[in-house]
């Protein structure tokens, strides 16, 4: 029991089960949005709304989690929609990454969790720092050929933008509602499958890793930035309220604990499998190591704040 | 004929999700696995699974064809996967951690390391200090929300014994009002009988555990107190122990840290909510 893997098949189920329990609700809540968005929403309305200026277009995307605000799992099947009716990827990007940090929910559980200690700070940081990194993605996905960023059957949806799909439009309210289902549990399936490597991937991890090895790690801050960044996208939290669970890593410095917070909703095991099924494997790896590596040293020069 | 199939396939797969989500929720299972803030939102999800799988058996076939439902290995391979983690998993859930997944875990010992603990960045007792009291329904009746309001009093059972959660040793660690109530005097306390892993010169302490839950059971971590037993107990890691001690609040390492001398330990059944939140 001291190494530092143990397995345990009943320990592995109790945490998969409860990863399922807790994501799953808003993997359908996201799913059902996706296909109202389907049926309902005219093509290219959000086009017409958000800035033609694609830079313009992103500093306005990253911010919609404000209106919109919805969690990591259940913002990818909403994108995927989203792009089918004319969203710019790169907007949709902005959207998807930002949201999940970007939104009064977050903010307030944030502060919430850091009071006592700088939770204005933390929670200011938390949202600048999770809506410039969601821009600069946008901007950088906005000068990439589509074909390095999206799977095929993606790039065949944005295409042939999809008004009322199916011709559910000509069936009334009621083909739409029945195309909406439609469009609804297809996303649903498609997206746990995902979900579900993904938290069987969290819930090993979580159950069979002897923790005590990343405390060493503390009092150092380069490694204490890499090994909570490390452990963010391991554990999968809901960025609801992982805050209570950063904040309580007493022995990080504050700097650790930012990375934690920005770098967990945008990247973890479960989201990496998510993402898959949307984006090409290659970007996501490329989206995962550049996040780091980017929050990573932007948390770092915040050292000036919290030396 | 493949696309009957594959309608059943997916009304299948749906009504097992939903199935499982409810019979998790209407057994009482679901407290094992959720914060009670996010157990609605599981009742909800599994209504509406079971709601869709009835939905997609009874769709107009242009409902199922717009959506490209279409079989194929893929989408037999995916239902694979979307049914056999879940089925092997509900089978073989204990709905509660083992020793080794506890252990594998950073014991929070000070207030500080707690979720959502409130202290002032000083460390010290003030009046915005806000204490968070175990939420098992056990033993905080005559317990108010403050420290200010010199009303958080904790409870004594039949033997005048002090009976405390473990949260509330951390807390007294750092603020001298609920220190006052415990120090020197006899406590019990349950929890679960765990090594301790650190902080045991002599080799004679034990730490008697609650997981303390922020969303789900994943993210329970063990709030640890240790104790010194009056003889190590012949019990299996993880049993659930009434410890009665006398509570002390020796400094270690430069901090005061809690602790229960001359502990008694007994076997005791598990609550009716084992986590703290």
């Amino acid at each position: 029991m001291d190494g530092a893997f143990h397995f345990s098949l009943s320990d592995f189920s109790f945490a998969f089960l409860s990863i399922l329990l807790e994501g799953l609700p808003f993997l359908l809540l996201g799913t059902m949005i996706a296909g109202v968005i389907d049926q309902f929403l005219p093509v290219r309305l959000m086009t017409r709304l958000l800035p033609r200026n694609p830079y313009a277009g992103a500093l306005v995307s990253g911010l919609l989690g404000i209106l919109f605000p919805i969690c990591e799992c259940g913002v990818v099947p909403i994108i995927r929609r989203l792009m089918a009716k004319g969203l710019p990827p790169a907007n949709a990007i902005t959207y998807m990454l930002a949201a999940p940090i970007v939104n009064p929910i977050v903010a307030l559980s944030t502060y919430a969790a850091f009071r006592g200690q700088s939770p204005l700070e933390v929670t200011l940081l938390r949202l600048g720092l999770g809506y410039g990194v969601a821009v600069a993605v946008g901007i950088v996905v906005h000068n990439l050929p589509l074909r390095q960023v999206l799977r095929t059957n993606v790039i065949a949806d944005i295409a042939q933008p999809q008004g009322l799909s199916g011709g559910a439009a000509a069936a009334g309210i009621p083909g739409r509602l029945w195309g909406a289902l439609a469009v609804c549990v297809g996303d649903f399936l498609s997206m746990t499958v995902y979900f579900v490597l993904g938290a069987a991937a969290a819930a090993l991890f979580n159950t069979s890793v002897n923790q005590d090895f990343i405390v060493p790690l503390a009092t150092n801050d380069w490694l204490a930035t890499g090994s909570l960044m490390t452990l963010a996208a391991m554990l999968s939290l809901c960025s609801t309220t992982d805050a209570f669970i950063a904040a309580s890593f007493s022995m990080f410095p504050t700097i650790a604990k930012l990375a934690f917070l920005v770098f967990g909703p945008v990247i973890s095991l479960k989201l990496i499998f998510l993402y898959s099924s949307i984006f090409r494997k290659r970007f996501v790896f490329g989206l995962a190591v550049g996040l780091f590596v980017v929050i990573g040293l932007l948390c770092m020069r915040l050292r000036v704040v919290w030396p | 004929m493949t696309s009957t199939f594959h309608r059943f396939l997916t009304a299948g797969v749906l009504m097992l999700w939903g199935t499982i989500l409810l019979t998790i929720y209407f057994t009482g299972r679901i407290c094992a696995y959720l914060h009670p803030n996010f157990q609605p939102f599981a009742l909800v999800a599994g209504c509406l699974l079971v709601c869709f799988a009835s939905l997609v058996l009874i769709a107009p076939a242009s409902a199922n064809a717009h959506s490209g439902a279409r079989l194929s290995v893929w989408s037999v391979l995916t239902s694979l996967i979307l049914v056999a983690p879940l089925l092997l998993a509900f089978s073989n859930t204990l709905d509660s951690f083992g020793a080794s997944t506890v252990a594998n875990r950073v014991y929070v010992q000070d207030l500080a390391q707690l979720p959502s603990a409130q202290l002032p960045a000083s460390g010290q007792p003030s009046g915005t200090v806000e204490v968070p009291l175990p939420d098992d329904g056990s033993n905080t009746a005559q317990s108010t929300n403050t420290a200010q309001d010199d009303k958080y009093l904790l409870p004594r059972n039949k033997q005048g014994q002090v009976q405390a959660q473990i949260v509330d040793f951390l807390y007294a660690a750092q603020l001298p009002e609920i220190r006052d109530q415990l120090e020197g005097k006899p406590v019990e306390v349950i929890g679960q009988l765990m090594p301790a892993k650190t902080n045991n010169p002599k080799g004679n302490r034990l730490v008697v555990v609650r997981m303390m839950m922020t969303c789900c059971a994943a993210d329970a971590q063990p709030i640890a107190l240790p104790i010194e037993p009056q003889q190590k107990p012949e019990l299996p890691e993880m049993t659930w122990v009434r410890v009665t001690g006398k509570a002390a609040f020796p400094i270690e390492g430069g901090h005061r840290k809690p602790l229960i001398q001359n502990a008694a330990i007994e076997k005791i059944d598990a609550p009716q909510d084992p986590y703290l939140y």
